[in-house]
């Protein structure tokens, strides 16, 4: 049975449940869960004072429930294991993850999966901004995968180095900015300056409108872009269900960003000449 | 119990004249100011219009005005006229028991006084509101990803003979910006001064500036990437989709050849943007300066170029300095685990406030308040606010303590930095028995 964490009160501070893992809560009985000590704003306080307890996290599953919008750091630097979230959470959520998976029933804050190397995170509602991206020390994700199912905010994938990242709602400005490679797949519209700075990576745009593609990116010829093909079973693997018959159809692929290394792409189901 | 001792500061009258005075109406701070007070003044000192100031600009006027204090007590605890001791150890009560206070509103005071504000930070284990303004952190997180090319504006003086305007509009925002550092002035390597000095106006509104240049290219109005990047492509020889080019910045791509043509061929060149000249830009500023300042490192592949972005008035500079050098860190710092950590998920203390993310405030020398929608200003009436402020504002009224504390520059000293980073020493130009901010906020760091 999952360890079910339970808020008692809505909390307007923030909480720091960074260091609350399955692996290390797994050994601990309920009582000494209650026990551990969480920051809220400058003062430690029992987590018994702020969650009801109940179950073991012996089975390696970890259940959040409520509102958690001001907690930050949940599946921070999480190994195995995996974290549910019956809410919403706030920032940094999955940051610097390395397996697992967590999944948010609810919506995120900024840099959900910041910096993250390995794993996965589904969250069923909307982001914030930075997703993948650690603002703090400026790096990207290097493994794992981020499937969004509502929108996200800006700068979504900035500097991504490896893995992938799917969103099917809109995202906000700078989408993979300054990324250095990895995989980004916009169902909705992208913002401005989508793919500015980009060294390599792939952009997907599976929108129909006309997207707004920086004058330092070449357009390139129409194409079937193959690699959804072995993408695409891997999202509906963790819950992202994209239409197969995005893998086969025609896309325009633009080459950039030409002020940086140039060698990313941005696919684009829209075939005119970009906005 | 004894009554407490009432601090009732008396009016100072103003010596008659005073040179060298530094102004923070703007972003220049300029520091060559004369104050005069008018003969026919001895009778009420809080009137602005006693004061002369040479040479005469309209918001060193507005920014003087602003600093003459009515008379008053020194401290009042809701409302109640007290002793400074009094307030500072309501100030201890209100800290003691708040588990997560805000500092904020440290950009109108000076380095010292930031500094001690840091302290108060780290010691009470609060947040601390590291930059002036969004916009300003906006920018300097653009600085720290791009990198950032930049000289004193002494340099600009002595050297520029080229000037980039990219949406700014100094003539209105910083009214003497032109005659001190970057249009006028005769200096060593451009000893005819204007005549020797060619400006380019680059923006999507033409406004005052524009009028004066001598080169201006008009874009799309929110292009402002697109049209750098069409910039920094043509000075990378990147071959540009001459359609895609004319449809996203609306000039034609002759024209962007022309002008990089034009700036190569300068001996030293300064680029002036200015951030808070629209809603619109002060949205986007990240970018766009981002974007600016990568180009500004292009252009010094073939020559000379600096980066400077026109501020706000106050001390802002100063205080991402002194965040800077006492925490290693910048913006929004949040010291409830005893390191300061760097909040990236708000932008403002209205965020803070407006979520309830911290349960008291203290606000120095500034009035959150004049420009909070009335949600804000309710949630701000739920925590325990402590403000120093020299006059009485919306903030300060509906306060739980406020100290009365002599105005920077008017009647108090300290250190404060230009935009471009140069250490200005501001005298009073009056004396005034109210404490200064930095007097206050050491009282409460050694209450902690």
């Amino acid at each position: 049975m999952a360890l079910h964490l339970t808020t008692r009160t809505h909390w307007t501070l923030p909480i720091d449940l960074s260091g609350e893992l399955p692996g290390l809560l797994a050994p601990l009985s309920p009582s000494e869960v209650g026990k551990r000590k969480l920051l809220v704003g400058r003062e430690q306080v029992d987590l018994g004072e702020i969650f009801s307890i109940s179950g073991s996290a012996g089975d390696g599953v970890v259940v959040w429930e409520g509102d958690l919008s001001t907690a930050f750091g949940i599946g921070h630097l999480l190994k195995e294991g995996q974290v549910t979230v019956r809410g919403s959470v706030g920032s940094y959520c999955g940051s610097q993850m390395k397996g697992g998976s967590i999944v948010v029933e609810g919506s995120a804050g900024t840099s959900v999966g910041a910096a993250m190397a390995g794993g996965t995170i589904h969250v069923l509602g909307s982001c914030g901004n930075d997703v993948g991206h650690d603002p703090r020390r400026g790096v990207g994700m290097t493994g794992g995968t981020i499937v969004v199912d509502g929108s996200a905010g800006t700068h979504v994938g900035r500097t991504i180095r490896r893995g992938t990242i799917a969103v099917r709602g809109s995202v906000g400005e700078g989408a993979v900015m300054d990324a250095i490679a990895g995989t980004v797949i916009v169902m909705g519209k992208s913002g401005r300056n989508a793919g500015s700075g980009m060294r390599r990576g792939s952009l997907f745009l599976l929108d129909d409108a006309p997207p707004e593609i920086l004058p330092t990116f070449q357009r390139g010829r129409s194409l079937k872009p193959l690699i959804l093909s072995l993408l695409l079973p891997h999202l509906a693997s963790i819950g992202f269900k994209i239409d197969p018959s995005f893998a086969h159809r025609d896309m325009r692929l633009y080459h950039g960003d030409m002020l940086s290394l140039g060698l990313g792409e941005i696919f684009s189901v829209h075939q005119g000449d970009g906005e | 119990m004894a009554e407490p001792t009432i601090e009732t500061p008396p009016t100072v009258a103003l010596t008659d004249h005073h040179s060298d005075v530094v102004c923070m109406g703007c972003g220049c701070l300029c520091d060559d100011l004369s104050t005069q007070q008018r003969s026919d003044s001895s009778s009420d000192s809080a009137d602005p219009g006693m004061l002369t100031i040479l040479p005469a600009c309209s918001l060193a006027h507005e920014w003087f005005a602003g600093l003459m204090a009515e008379d008053g007590p020194a401290c009042l605890v809701r409302g109640r006229p007290v002793s400074i001791e009094e307030g500072t150890a309501a100030v201890r009560a209100i800290l003691a028991t708040a588990k997560r206070p805000l500092i904020a509103g440290l950009s109108n005071t000076s380095v010292e006084a930031q500094r001690e504000a840091v302290h108060l930070a780290e010691r009470w284990r609060g947040v601390l509101m590291g930059h002036a303004s969004p916009v300003a952190a906006r920018v300097h997180r653009a600085a720290q990803a791009a990198g950032l090319v930049t000289s004193t504006l002494g340099e600009v003086r002595q050297r520029a003979d080229v000037v980039v305007l990219w949406n700014a509009d100094p003539v209105v925002t910083h009214p003497r910006h032109f005659e001190r550092y970057s249009l006028h002035p005769k200096g060593r390597f451009v000893p005819r001064g204007r005549k020797d000095r060619q400006l380019i106006w680059i923006g999507s509104t033409p406004c005052a500036s524009s009028e004066l240049a001598d080169i201006k290219v008009i874009f799309a109005p929110g292009r402002d990437v697109e049209a750098l990047s069409v910039l920094q492509g043509i000075l990378n020889g990147v071959e540009l989709d001459e359609k895609m080019v004319l449809r996203q910045t609306g000039v034609s791509p002759d024209v962007w050849r022309d002008l990089s043509t034009t700036l190569r061929q300068a001996r030293y060149g300064a680029v002036f943007y200015d951030p808070n000249l629209s809603p619109e830009s002060a949205i986007h500023a990240e970018h766009d300066a981002r974007a600016l300042m990568q180009w500004v490192t292009l252009l010094n592949e073939t020559t000379s170029f600096v980066f400077h972005a026109l501020t706000e008035g106050g001390n802002g500079s100063g205080l991402e300095q002194v965040v800077a050098w006492t925490t290693g860190r910048s913006g929004i710092l949040d010291f409830g685990s005893g390191v300061p950590t760097v909040l990236t998920d708000v932008d403002s203390a209205q965020d803070l406030i407006s979520r309830r993310s911290v349960d008291a405030a203290l606000f120095v020398s500034s009035d959150p308040l004049r420009e909070w929608e009335p949600a804000e200003w309710r949630r701000l009436g739920f925590i325990p606010t402590v403000v120093l402020s020299n006059s009485s504002t919306a903030t300060s009224s509906s306060a739980t303590v406020w100290f009365r504390t002599a105005p920077l520059s008017y009647a108090a000293g300290g250190t404060v930095f230009r935009s471009d980073g140069v250490a200005l020493r501001v005298r009073p130009i009056t004396s005034s028995a109210l404490p200064s901010d930095e007097e206050i906020l050491r009282r409460l760091v050694c209450l902690a």
